[in-house]
């Protein structure tokens, strides 16, 4: 209630962070999860925890820095830092020419080698998945392209995230019309069940998908993905520096199959990143394949 | 060594995924033995492997690295020497003499790519054989190089060479250009100069945006003279580098004949595709100013994206508000088109003239909500007591929080108008809380018995949000006449109201004999934000007599609470303290190790000095180590300067 104060004695007049706070909490957030907070995000970042603070009746930003590093809700708050950097803006079947060519050339090359091969296990892993639309658009692809053919199929999504409370609502499935303001009503009707006002991803859809917390900087958790043909990683490389956008897009060349497939944001670019992907141009989209 | 002997071995095996982590190996081992192997794969037709020798190279560096990778810029393999040469181009400062020989090889094409990596060393040394390049070499690309790479090394010794190469053909002369507009040496002006008698009319326009790039007066007067006699687009282009080099307010030492007819022309450029040039025009006319002038810029303006163009957008603001109040102004905040208006009120904002005020609130109805905020937010900076009707009307009629909040701050912490009271008051009521917050600083600053009633009201009410406001209201109105009240609210069944009650009575703090029982109450208060804001302020009002409750707090069950209490306790350098807060050093907490800690060092003294030294610390707490240390040199420091 006291929060209706924006300014009172003990929070001092304004909480501004210093440039030496700045650079303490950006490292420490560095550190934490590889994501890089330029000097432009500042008083982003200022503003976003400014609530946290009065929340933690702390004074100043060098106090938030040491309750993330002793305090005994160290934990949480680190995830609710985490989502304060990141934001999780997400829709399902975000960027429609990016997934007709991920439905009309990549899925189907990927089944028809699988079937070729006789291997009917397909991995696809949506790294950054926020809250779920991601994943369950891809779920949604695939079974429409194997319909009934989806029963004989070993299918896994792995969908990870660096915000625990994120993957929880993924989990959940639940989702208002806003988010699924772009999602063909045919496809509405045959994967969600109405309720109210909101809409719930079907169980058959769920099961397809193993949605769990990763943090891409730490390289011995990203190791432990199951490998896959697909890789979907969009609008979440723009997060970190050069440095650690070398890192990760090498740690997903080395998790692809060979003849595998990364998928980034439409605006995004592996150039000065990596030249190990051999880029494809499709009308409305870059993919990018590990050689066979 | 172990290690490289079993990454070389790695690197021998003929599997790509083998080699490619052996290759990341090391690069991260800085495995020189491995840089020949590392640089023949290279070649390698897995991109994954190549991607990982080029990046360990690089990260190996020096010049067994160079050496290796000049060989690759003869190999026919176009991926391997693009890969090398970027390598070398990265790596070029550490061994410089390595590649200086390349620039006189008999194949032309190494002698273009080391004319273009020694541009890459940041070496005086290879100024010269650039220079002998640039003049000498029989094959146009390798002068045109050299010419590109000198100016990427940016010396002024380079200007003489440059000069004269003004004379080779158009080709070689873009860079040479381009070399010396980064030079930027005096000697170079008339050179260009002299050149534009000859140049076709790209390398003329070249010429004209290098010598605005360079700044030196000396080139005006001369590209005055081009003014009439050249075609529109240089004509613009020359309007650009007059004012790139005077600057707008240098423009007034033009004679006036000179000033009016630059005035034309920047209109003229206005019209330019190329946005440089159009701002340059803006940034001359701000100066030359006129109704004309005004509606042009204006009308630019009115086509930006307000988020994409945004820097843009406060430049041409700026201009418009530098031209003044003109009638283009005044009839572009009456335009439909929300963008153009937008302009109008930014720049009337900081138009330095007293009809703004009333301008703005003429238009204020006029305009959508969006527009309507951000006219009431400039009144709320320019608008004077004339005003009040306009800002009483819209705390009446308006709904919109935003424009509320400017009202109630104009109405309350500008104008004081007792008037206005009972209308701030309802909102108080409303249903956001920064309204509520503007409404409750407005009648705070406004006071006097009638606000002070109206609060005595929300005291006695049973609602905890109206309390929390009277108390907070109480805090800021008058102590002495509100001590009754706000003791009680100490005792509030909310804690954040006791919070803010404590917060209330910290004015009266130098009267500890009144002040501190009411706040030692609190120090045993249920809630742990009650007990921190109680020992906060006491480190706020400290004397001797709150001491023994800071040494209390010390022991808490909440951390933070003992967190507040060091933090009181070393700013004020309490000797007393130190045997309370050694003990602390064994604390499983960190953060109340390394503010006890902080608090010895401030404290200062031999016990402090002693009890530090015994803290044993390990390299994997960097946090405490520099606490300690610092705290250390502290203490040191303050002993030296007794």
């Amino acid at each position: 209630m006291s929060s209706l104060f924006s300014k009172t004695i003990t929070l001092g007049k304004e909480l501004k962070v210093s440039d030496a706070e700045f650079a303490q909490l950006r490292d420490f957030i560095y550190q934490q999860c590889g994501i890089y907070v330029a000097d432009n995000r500042k008083y982003l970042l200022e503003n976003r925890l400014a609530n946290r603070l009065k929340h933690l009746n702390l004074k100043n930003f060098a106090e938030y820095y040491y309750y993330l590093q002793y305090d005994a809700g160290r934990k949480e708050e680190l995830n609710r830092l985490f989502e304060v950097i990141t934001t999780n803006e997400t829709s399902f079947y975000r960027n429609p020419p990016q997934l007709q060519v991920f439905q009309d050339q990549i899925l189907s090359d990927v089944l028809q080698a699988l079937r070729k091969s006789g291997q009917r296990k397909l991995r696809i892993w949506s790294a950054g998945c926020s809250t779920g639309e991601e994943p369950y658009t891809m779920a949604m692809i695939i079974a429409e392209v194997l319909k009934t053919e989806l029963a004989s199929w070993d299918v896994r999504i792995t969908a990870n995230d660096l915000s625990e409370r994120v993957l929880e609502s993924a989990r959940r499935g639940v989702y208002n019309e806003y988010t699924l303001r772009t999602t063909p009503k045919e496809i509405l009707a045959r994967y969600f069940d109405k309720q109210d006002m909101f809409y719930n991803v079907r169980p058959e859809l769920k099961k397809l998908i193993l949605f769990h917390q990763i943090n891409l900087s730490d390289m011995t958790q990203v190791k432990r993905v199951e490998r896959s043909q697909i890789i979907f990683c969009r609008n979440v490389i723009i997060y970190f520096d050069d440095d650690m956008k070398k890192k990760v897009i090498g740690s997903f060349y080395d998790n692809l199959l060979p003849g595998g497939y990364l998928i980034i944001g439409h605006s995004e670019s592996l150039h000065n990143i990596s030249r190990a992907f051999k880029p494809i141009h499709y009308p409305g989209a870059i993919i990018y394949k590990k050689e066979e | 060594m172990q290690e490289c002997k079993s990454i070389i071995e790695r690197l021998r095996i003929d599997d790509n995924e083998v080699l490619r982590e052996a290759a990341f190996e090391a690069g991260e081992a800085r495995c020189e033995e491995a840089v020949p192997l590392l640089a023949g794969l290279l070649q390698s037709s897995n991109l994954g492997v190549q991607e990982a020798a080029d990046r360990a190279l690089r990260s190996i560096g020096g010049r067994s690295v160079i050496q290796a990778a000049i060989p690759l810029l003869r190999v026919d393999d176009a991926p391997a020497r693009n890969l090398a040469m970027d390598i070398l181009r990265a790596l070029a400062a550490q061994d410089v003499a390595s590649l200086i020989p390349l620039i006189r090889d008999t194949d032309p094409d190494i002698r273009i790519f080391a004319a273009d990596i020694l541009g890459a060393t940041d070496n005086p040394a290879a100024v010269p054989v650039l220079c002998e390049a640039l003049l000498k070499d029989p094959e146009v690309n390798v002068r045109y190089q050299a010419a590109v790479s000198l100016g990427a090394l940016a010396r002024p010794e380079a200007a003489p060479c440059l000069n004269k190469a003004m004379e080779d053909e158009e080709w070689v002369q873009y860079s040479v250009i381009e070399a010396l507009s980064k030079i930027k040496q005096s000697s170079s002006v008339g050179a260009l100069v002299k050149a534009m008698s000859h140049t076709s009319d790209l390398v003329t326009s070249m010429i004209i945006d290098a010598l605005g790039e360079m700044g030196n007066v000396k080139a005006v007067p001369m590209l005055l003279k081009r003014l009439e006699e050249s075609p529109t687009a240089l004509r613009n282009k020359i309007v650009k580098a007059v004012v790139r080099i005077l600057g707008g307010k240098s423009l007034q030492l033009l004679s006036p004949d000179e000033r009016e007819n630059l005035k034309v022309y920047m209109l003229v450029a206005l019209e330019d595709e190329d946005l440089e040039v159009q701002d340059a025009a803006i940034q001359g006319l701000a100066f030359a100013g006129g109704e004309r002038a005004s509606e042009a810029v204006l009308k630019i303006a009115s086509r930006l994206d307000a988020d994409q163009d945004q820097e843009r957008l406060q430049q041409i603001v700026r201009a418009l508000a530098q031209i003044g109040l003109t009638s283009a102004l005044r009839s572009g905040l009456l335009s439909d088109n929300p963008d153009e208006a937008r302009v109008a009120v930014l720049s009337l904002a900081i138009v330095d003239d007293p009809s703004v005020p009333q301008v703005l609130i003429d238009a204020f109805w006029k305009h959508s909500r969006d527009l309507q905020r951000l006219i009431i937010e400039t009144l709320s900076k320019v608008a004077g007591p004339s005003s009040k009707a306009f800002f009483l009307d819209v705390l009446d009629r308006h709904e919109d929080g935003k424009v509320l909040k400017s009202a109630a701050y104009v109405l309350g912490q500008k104008l004081h108008l007792e008037d206005a009271a009972d209308k701030l008051f309802a909102l108080l009521e409303h249903k956001y809380d920064d309204v509520k917050e503007a409404g409750l600083e407005a009648c705070i600053a406004i006071g006097g018995p009638h606000v002070n009633a109206r609060f005595q009201e929300f005291y006695a009410s049973a609602e905890p949000m109206k309390r929390l406001m009277a108390v907070y209201a109480f805090g800021r109105m008058g102590l002495a006449e509100h001590w009754e009240s706000l003791k009680k609210a100490l005792h509030d069944e909310v804690p954040d109201i006791r919070k803010v009650a404590l917060e209330a009575i910290a004015g009266m703090c130098w009267e500890s004999d009144a002040w501190l029982p009411l706040l030692e109450d609190r120090l045993r208060d249920e809630s742990r934000d009650v007990r921190l804001t109680a020992i906060d302020l006491m480190g706020r009002c400290y004397g001797r007599e709150v001491i023994p409750f800071l040494l209390t707090a010390l022991d808490d069950e909440d951390d933070w609470v003992k967190v507040r209490a060091l933090d009181a306790l070393g700013a004020h350098q309490e000797r007393e303290a130190v045997p309370r807060v050694v003990p602390l050093l064994q604390h499983a907490n960190r953060l109340v190790v390394i503010k006890a800690v902080e608090a010895l060092g401030n404290i200062g003294g031999t016990s402090a000095f002693r009890a530090l030294l015994d803290i044993s610390t390990s390299e994997d707490e960097p946090e405490l180590q520099q606490a300690v240390e610092a705290s250390i040199a502290k203490v040191q420091e303050a002993h030296e300067g007794e």
